[in-house]
């Protein structure tokens, strides 16, 4: 039986392990791919788009 | 009891007649590999399993350590802290802002097109890059462009991919104490700026593969021009060197025309892939499929004497097994056979070759051999002989002379020809430049998008011989076998991120344009030689981009004899992606009889094991490794994925006492290799097959360690050509490797009966005969009735529905790759795949007929087949899968609780389940990579673990033409809606429209006299229709 003093203890434990996971430097969540840098996607402004089909400019 | 025992005796009983029926005939009818040909017990175990061992298996429990409940809610509370941290920003996929400034040319949820061109090979085909917010998501064929019209290989459809590879380089990369450490680009320009002032009279030796734009060229003349001890060496292991200069010698001109195989009769290809592997297979592809019409009743006939079973093989009328060192000896007999019989008359003495002797010494069929001839006579003038790049100059020379002599020129294309920008270097140039190396002559090697170290022919030994070189430059993406051996890795973009031009063919240009600003601190390569010889700080984003219009504008405009003004026309080119132009080809020269002396009158004699290394289908010379779609790709004709081997006959297997999985060791010329056996249906006796691009030690975290490197034997000198061997040394080493098949899994014949895949109406196929005497003849035996205890549903609307010509079907994946990225379609890894568990939403099934030594192949892409009353339906617990209005077969994702029922049920064994979040288990969360994220279609969900998926009839292309059509005020049509897989097919096999719209096109298609369903007895009303496939025999041999 685990009384009712433990029981909280842990509680309070897990608790602040949450809270001191949170600030911890490494995440557990990642992996090796996981470290990049957000990649920012940039269009091309001088690249000329065109209809899919049927869109022909120089004949 | 006794009953249920009964039942047993007498299945068993069954079982043994039919297998002793199997041995007994000598055509055991259609059949997927050997264990069911020959009824292995194993294999007849597994196949009353409806999952492969290992798919559905739990954990044992009595295996797992016990645990105290002390210890149980010990690691219980730790794992859910753990997990709560873990999981805290699982959702947190960063915050949504609304455009502050929307850039003009993007309407939020509308994709975007630009035409480019693909590097991805010499071919430099013209691509429509589809973007979606300013990421490119999917690329097809650009349809101005006049040799890919539409269409692209399946490497530039998974091209995609590797723009977003976690593994490109972002920076620099300098090697210090042989570590790579990060650098800046200033600090590269300063440094190789002072090793090019100071090299002295040393060369400095520039590596590219085959160059294809003309304003990159000008880029190396000028270079050469300013540091003139440089000199540029294009080298492809995989080209055509061999046929160009055997026409050369024939003809006088430099490079091979074009072929009109969309004229020709009659096709006798030796040896030559030209559907599978050729250079130019797109084109010939689509002009070869154009003779193979059920709707207008045109076919030609392929005949195919090759050694190993390629895709071209696959689709023969007739193929005559040979080992490829003897083909010469072949064609001088036809030569011989043909001048006996007086259908030509040429200057050569082939009496000492006969086909007799042929069918003595290989094996070939008499009646076959008969046929050709007649045919040849008969089809004088509409036949192309076309040879493999592989085989010797002097099968080409004979090849060129009966084509000349048969009056077959006039299948040459005279309108245009290819364009080399640079010729390739020979291999003799790359001698002396290894040579150089050694004697300290070269101070600089640069890498210029080119991986030596891996494609160069061992003996050169070339990664050893580099390291004397003092400054070693690597221009790539991916750090490969070349880089780790440079001073320097500088990362360069990504083509759709690269300006650029093409000229591959005389008659136009084409124009690559960026679609993307460069994701990492990379830069063009072009432009990186620029800045060198600019000078310092000469560097900015548009170099390249300034100096490819300027060379336009004073070089190739003023060609064009264009009356519209420079600025306009430019733009105008960039938008079509292509110009053209009004440069004519050389006229083909008349064949020069004086070469037929180089034809010698003797028989060849070959003894012992030929071997041939050849390039793989899905990763070509080695170039896309890294990319884990091709990688997964079952081959199209072994259905091996993951990995290259030894393919090899049955009876040369049992010669050597080898099986699959066995490994073999390989001696030719003092090189060895080690690789797995593959006993493989249809190869010619005494003859191994090995593809390369495999074996990579530097190909990323995907692509690395993956198969085995035959590279190892690919030698410049001791072969017939350097992809050719002879009497190879060939031992059976202890051990073995297992090879995954990707076929064996998703089989839907049932038990292994005789015929089933004929008799459950799984495979239909005729003879081009048969049905010119009766278009119904497919039918005209059938004499069920099909009652169902459901009532029909009324679909009187618009209802979905698709057909596939099995006549244009080749076989080639193009429809597969293309289906996985448009739909986010997950690599799973070579361990999955074993056990079942790949993604794929369309396969392609391949069934052999006949026997193992002499095979015939029908192919049949298998996806949903949109049932009308989907078994699969009735069978969801949750209702996650239904039927909507239009026909569609449609998967509610967040309804599914992942029970497989459906998955059970489905007949054609086309549904797919997440046994994991595949996106996280493979390699180390590869795909989970933020900048993977980036390669995924908005339109489609991307899904995760205990889901069942299946293909959706591309439910989003659907939406988008119906959300056109309400813009514009109209009902949709099926001709608005093409799918993924129909728009990449090259010969048009797919088609997709409304089932019930008698005026389009699509409706012939669906009610054709060929059209079957597959399982038609089930009654469940697929919407899939299959066009038979017809064979081109000879009416006697039917």
């Amino acid at each position: 039986m685990i009384d009712r003093n433990k029981f909280f203890s842990v509680i309070g434990l897990g608790v602040i392990g949450v809270l001191f996971a949170k600030i911890f430097p490494f995440s557990f969540a990642s992996n090796a791919n996981s470290k990049g840098k957000n990649i920012k996607v940039k269009i091309n402004p001088r690249a000329v788009k065109r209809e899919k089909v049927r869109d022909k400019r120089v004949r | 009891m006794q009953s249920k025992e009964r039942k047993l005796e007498t299945s068993v009983s069954d079982k043994k007649e039919n297998i002793e029926d199997m041995k007994k005939e000598k055509d055991p009818n259609y059949w997927r590999s050997f264990e069911e040909l020959y009824a292995k017990k194993e294999f007849l175990a597994e196949k009353n399993n409806e999952f492969k061992d290992g798919t559905t298996t739990a954990p044992v429990l009595s295996e797992m350590s016990a645990f105290s409940r002390r210890k149980f809610l010990a690691l219980l509370g730790a794992s859910a802290a753990f997990a709560g941290t873990a999981c805290s920003d699982y959702y947190d996929k960063g915050e949504i802002v609304p455009y502050n400034k929307k850039p003009e040319e993007i309407t939020l949820g509308k994709a975007n097109y630009y035409a480019s061109v693909c590097n991805g090979c010499s071919s430099a085909c013209g691509v429509l890059i589809k973007t979606r917010e300013g990421r490119p998501i999917k690329v097809d064929g650009n349809p101005d462009h006049p040799v890919s019209k539409g269409k692209i290989c399946l490497q530039g459809q998974a091209s995609i991919m590797d723009l977003y590879d976690p593994d490109r380089l972002q920076s620099p990369l300098k090697k210090v104490q042989n570590r790579f450490e990060e650098t800046d680009w200033e600090s590269v320009d300063k440094q190789i700026g002072i090793a090019l002032s100071t090299i002295g009279e040393k060369e400095i030796a520039i590596i590219t593969n085959q160059l294809t734009s003309p304003t990159e060229n000008k880029v190396l003349d000028e270079f050469t021009t300013r540091n003139p001890t440089a000199k540029v060496y294009s080298y492809e292991q995989f080209n055509e060197t061999v046929r160009n200069s055997a026409w050369k010698k024939c003809c006088g001109t430099n490079t091979f025309p074009l072929l009109k195989w969309n004229e020709a009769k009659l096709i006798l290809s030796l040896d030559a892939d030209f559907l599978g592997t050729d250079p130019n297979r797109i084109e010939n592809t689509r002009l070869f499929a154009e003779s193979r019409d059920v709707m207008n009743k045109k076919f030609n006939r392929l005949y195919v004497v090759e050694g190993n079973l390629s895709l071209t093989g696959m689709n023969a009328d007739y193929r005559l097994r040979l080992r490829p060192d003897v083909q010469y000896n072949f064609v001088m007999s036809v030569i011989n056979e043909l001048q006996k019989r007086d259908v030509i008359s040429t200057n050569v003495d082939a009496s000492g070759y006969t086909l007799a002797k042929m069918v003595d010494e290989f094996g070939l069929s008499e009646k076959s051999l008969n046929y050709l001839l007649i045919d040849l006579k008969k089809n004088k003038g509409k036949t192309i002989i076309y040879a493999g790049d592989h085989l010797e100059e002097k099968v080409h020379i004979a090849v060129n002379l009966l084509n000349d002599a048969l009056g077959n020129t006039k299948l040459y294309d005279s309108q245009s020809t290819k364009v080399s920008v640079r010729f390739l270097s020979s291999l003799d140039d790359l001698k002396i430049l290894v040579s150089r190396i050694s004697s300290g002559k070269v101070g600089m090697v640069i890498h210029y998008g080119s991986n030596p170290a891996y494609n160069f022919p061992a003996d050169l030994n070339y990664s050893d011989v580099i390291k004397s070189v003092e400054n070693v430059i690597s221009l790539t993406e991916i750090i490969n076998e070349s880089a780790n051996l440079s001073s320097y890795i500088l990362p360069i973009n990504h083509t759709f991120e690269s300006w650029g031009d093409s000229k591959v063919r005389t008659g136009f240009y084409a124009l690559q344009q960026p679609v993307i600003a460069p994701l990492y601190n990379t830069r063009q390569k072009e432009s990186i030689l620029l800045a060198w010889m600019m000078g310092d700080k000469s560097f900015n984003e548009s170099l390249y981009h300034e100096y490819l219009i300027s060379n336009w504008k004073d070089n190739i405009y003023p060609t064009l004899n264009s009356n519209i003004e420079f600025k306009t026309y430019w733009y105008g080119v960039l938008h079509d992606g292509v110009a053209r132009s009004n440069d004519k080809p050389d006229e083909i020269g008349t064949f020069n009889y004086s070469v037929s002396g180089e034809l010698n009158s003797s028989n060849q004699t070959v003894s012992g094991i030929a071997v041939q290394i050849k390039e793989s289908y899905s990763l070509r010379d080695g170039r896309f490794a890294n990319n884990g779609w091709l990688q997964e790709s079952p081959h199209p004709v072994s259905k091996v994925t993951w990995d290259n081997y030894a393919a090899i006959s049955k009876t040369t297997a049992d010669k050597i006492g080898v099986e699959n999985n066995d490994l073999l060791e390989l001696k030719v010329n003092e090189k060895t290799l080690s690789i797995p056996a593959f006993v493989q249906p249809g190869l010619a006796n005494d003859f191994i097959l090995i593809e390369t691009g495999y074996g990579r030690t530097a190909a990323g975290s995907v692509g690395s360690d993956v198969g085995f490197n035959a590279n190892n034997l690919y030698t410049s000198t001791g072969g017939f050509t350097p992809w050719l061997y002879s009497d190879v040394n060939v031992n059976k080493l202890p051990g073995s490797y297992k090879l995954v098949v990707a076929q064996a899994i998703y089989d839907f014949t049932a038990n292994n009966k005789k015929d089933l895949p004929e008799k459950r109406g799984i495979i239909k196929e005729g003879t081009v005969d048969e049905y010119l005497k009766d278009s119904h003849f497919l039918h005209r035996n059938e004499k069920h009735h099909l009652e169902s205890v459901n009532p029909p549903i009324p679909y009187e609307g618009l209802k979905w529905g698709m057909s596939i010509d099995l006549n244009k079907c080749l076989g080639c994946s193009e429809c597969f790759i293309a289906c996985n990225v448009e739909n986010n379609i997950p690599i799973v890894g070579k361990d999955q795949v074993e056990v079942g568990r790949e993604m794929h939403w369309l396969r392609i099934d391949r069934y052999y007929s006949g026997t193992p030594e002499d095979p015939q192949v029908s192919t049949q892409p298998m996806l949903c087949q949109h049932c009308d009353q989907a078994p699969c339906e009735n069978v969801c617990p949750v209702v996650a899968t239904t039927h909507s209005p239009d026909g569609l077969n449609q998967m509610i994702y967040n309804r599914c609780v992942g029970t497989r029922y459906c998955s059970n049920n489905c007949p054609y064994k086309v549904r797919r389940f997440n046994f994991f979040n595949f996106r996280d288990h493979f390699n180390d969360a590869h795909q989970e990579s933020p900048v993977f994220a980036l390669l995924h279609n908005p339109e489609v969900t991307v899904r995760s673990r205990g889901v069942m998926e299946k293909c959706t009839f591309c439910i989003q292309r659907i939406m988008d033409a119906r959300s056109d059509a309400t813009k514009d005020g109209r009902e949709i049509k099926g001709s608005d809606v093409k799918t993924a897989c129909q728009e990449a097919c090259v010969t048009n096999a797919i088609q997709f429209g409304d089932i019930n719209n008698k005026q389009e096109e699509f409706y012939k298609y669906r009610n054709h006299e060929l059209g079957y369903y597959v399982l038609e007895h089930l009654n469940i009303r697929p919407n899939v229709t299959y066009i038979a496939k017809l064979k081109n025999i000879h009416p006697e041999d039917a």
